[in-house]
């Protein structure tokens, strides 16, 4: 089996079949886990047979295998009339739901082409993280036992520079990767057209709690962190936040992008997008473009994060050599806080929930527990995709179209617990580094995590590149990175725990806002299985 | 390649399999669920001996189950599976939808 194939193949049943041994065959070959080249072989099988229903078997297709930055990627393309075999079938759309795969269709001069990639494993990444985070204190711990001067040279010629190098990649490309994702992220809701009713109120409903919760975090932090007060007068004060909100509207199209300032970066994506959006066909070809461009900066940020451990490392070892162990036992206080305001904000959307429909609140987190747990352990809610549709349908009474269409919607935009992880790290930060604040710097934090917590890359360190944004937009010295890594690691445990019961809780006041809930399930306290 | 071996009880359909539902094989057996749709009180498809299931496998189990649900006979019962198949249903999230033993 070489590495890049590229064959032509009759699709009839016959060629839906080999096509689908060969991609079992082929990321087995790459490495792919089990679970993930399942994954692909029934979306790509699935997908594969509506193309031949629909072209009554006698679709002549280029079946192509192949690596990108080492990702593997299979791909078909098909002539003749235009056909998105996502589209029309309800069993097809569930499926992609649930297996939280799509493939990327499109059609230009004649020809159709669906394409997919091999999914990264996410698990595997945040255990990559910890063993660096381990290994750099193990070797931290040689400060007391290395001579003054080898610590020296090791910091200067080899730490530094790594880890500076690492940052400046990622900077030089997360702007614009953010940028095209969120114009990518507006015109596709599009495809929303035929979910109205659903998609209008769900996203709208995710993103306004996404603020409300982060403006929460921002109100409670005031008494849990000593920060230095900017200026006295709260006259100098109004005026901050004045100029605060004129700041978002850019000068030029090219300062934000050199400055790295992320509102007008935000602001000018969705402007963008938002015309985009409005000219529909007109503008087809750019669409594809920004897509396009969002899948290049996307992939250039996943090939730089695969080096994030190799940073950590650095990172922590240089700041355990400068500043000894101090400075890892007073990140019990971020770590503890954002445990406490993360799970409050759980619990409180559990409360209201559970009054909402007259339950005890017991009753409802006992349903949800199991899928909560896992996030805690994994940090990874796409790892508890599949347990958490089960629980929606079988012990909350979710209907399952709604429950297909909205959970993996609810999974990218349901970013409260995230926004007050970041609210936690960077107020720790300001009050570790004595960064003055005011009123104006508050508002400015709650508006840059609550948009970052939306907008951040769905990648290995994008949230180490978020981090370091926000901590260059609030006057945050750069030493700060390596604490704020440490804690991005650490809080994205406690936080992708608390959105999974968020996005539980969310999911059930939106069912009954929609008529489509079924309460005798919700209200049951019979355990049932859901496996 | 698929044996395909159907018996019946009072009203009950077993559906036993062995081998690959693929999608070559996939229309012979949703011929003979075609058969027997409309009069069936149940479905019980024996998996014991199928080493391989496909997304139109997968297809006929889900319609099945859907056009029972439909006309007030939600009763699809899926025997036997082995690991990779049950494998597919978590996978898929279907394990949650069939009734599997």
């Amino acid at each position: 089996m070489r590495n890049n194939t590229e064959e032509k193949i009759l699709l009839n049943r016959d060629g839906v079949d080999y096509i689908s041994e060969y991609i079992i065959l082929w990321l087995k070959r790459c490495g792919v886990s089990k679970r993930e080249n399942l994954r692909v072989r029934l979306i790509m099988e699935d997908q594969l047979l509506n193309i031949c229903e629909h072209f009554d078997e006698k679709a002549e297709c280029t079946f192509v295998t192949g690596k990108k930055f080492g990702v593997p990627f299979v791909s078909v393309k098909y002539e003749g009339e235009s056909y998105n075999p996502a589209l029309g079938y309800e069993l097809s759309e569930d499926l992609l739901a649930n297996l939280g795969l799509s493939p990327r269709w499109s059609y230009r001069d004649g020809e159709n082409t669906l394409y997919l990639r091999a999914p990264r494993e996410t698990h595997k990444n945040e255990i990559i993280l910890i063993i660096a985070v381990a290994l750099a204190v193990l070797v931290g711990l040689l400060k007391f036992v290395l001579p003054q001067y080898i610590i020296s040279a090791a910091a200067t010629y080899a730490l530094d520079p790594v880890s500076g190098a690492f940052m400046n990649i990622l900077n030089t490309f997360v702007r614009l990767m953010i940028f095209f994702s969120v114009i990518t992220g507006i015109c596709s809701t599009d495809s929303l057209k035929d979910f109205r009713t659903m998609g209008k109120t769900i996203f709208g409903r995710l993103i306004s709690r996404t603020v409300i919760g982060t403006g929460l975090c921002v109100i409670c932090v005031f008494p849990l962190f000593d920060f230095v007060s900017g200026k006295d007068s709260g006259a100098l004060q109004i005026d901050d936040l004045i100029k605060l909100i004129f700041s978002i509207f850019p000068k030029d199209p090219f300062t934000p992008f050199i400055e790295g300032d992320m509102l007008q970066i935000v602001f000018m994506a969705v402007l963008i997008g938002g015309v985009l959006l409005i000219l529909e066909n007109k503008v087809a070809e750019i669409k594809k473009i920004v897509e396009q461009l969002t899948l290049v900066f996307m992939q250039i940020m996943e090939s730089v994060c695969k080096l994030l451990p190799v940073y950590i490392f650095t990172s922590l070892v240089t700041l355990f050599w400068n500043n000894g162990a101090d400075v890892f036992v007073k990140l019990w206080k971020p770590i503890l806080y954002c445990l406490i305001l993360c799970f409050v904000l759980m619990l409180g959307k559990c409360i209201i929930t559970a009054l909402h429909f007259h339950i005890s609140p017991l009753l409802l987190f006992s349903k949800i527990k199991k899928t909560v747990l896992i996030g805690l352990v994994t940090a990874s809610s796409s790892t508890a995709v599949s347990e958490m549709l089960s629980i929606n349908e079988k012990k909350l009474g979710i209907s399952e179209k709604l429950d297909r269409f909205a959970l993996p919607l609810c999974n990218i935009l349901s970013s409260s617990a995230c926004g007050v992880s970041f609210v936690i790290i960077i107020s720790y930060l300001a009050e570790y580094h004595s960064v003055s604040v005011n009123i104006g710097w508050f508002v400015n934090m709650w508006i840059l995590c609550s948009v970052m917590s939306l907008a951040a890359p769905p990648v290995s360190g994008g949230m180490l590149a978020v981090l370091g944004i926000l901590m260059a937009q609030l006057g945050i010295p750069n030493a700060g990175l390596a604490v704020a890594a440490l804690l991005g690691i650490v809080t994205d445990f406690i936080s992708t725990s608390a959105k999974i019961g968020i996005i539980h809780c969310e999911m059930t006041l939106q069912a009954d806002k929609l008529n489509m809930i079924n309460r005798k399930i919700l209200m049951s306290d019979k355990k049932t299985n859901t496996r | 390649m698929i044996n395909i071996y159907k018996s019946t009880q009072n009203d009950i359909i077993t559906i036993k399999l062995e081998g690959r539902l693929d999608t070559v094989s996939s229309p012979e057996v949703q011929a003979v669920v075609d058969e027997f749709i409309d009069s069936a009180k149940a479905f019980v498809f024996d998996f014991n001996n199928l080493k391989y299931l496909s997304s139109a496998g997968l297809r006929i189990l889900l319609t099945t189950q859907q056009i029972m649900e439909e006309t007030g006979r939600p009763n699809v019962t899926v025997l036997g599976a082995n690991e990779e198949v049950l494998e597919i249903f978590a996978v898929t999230g279907f394990d949650c939808v069939l009734n599997i033993k």
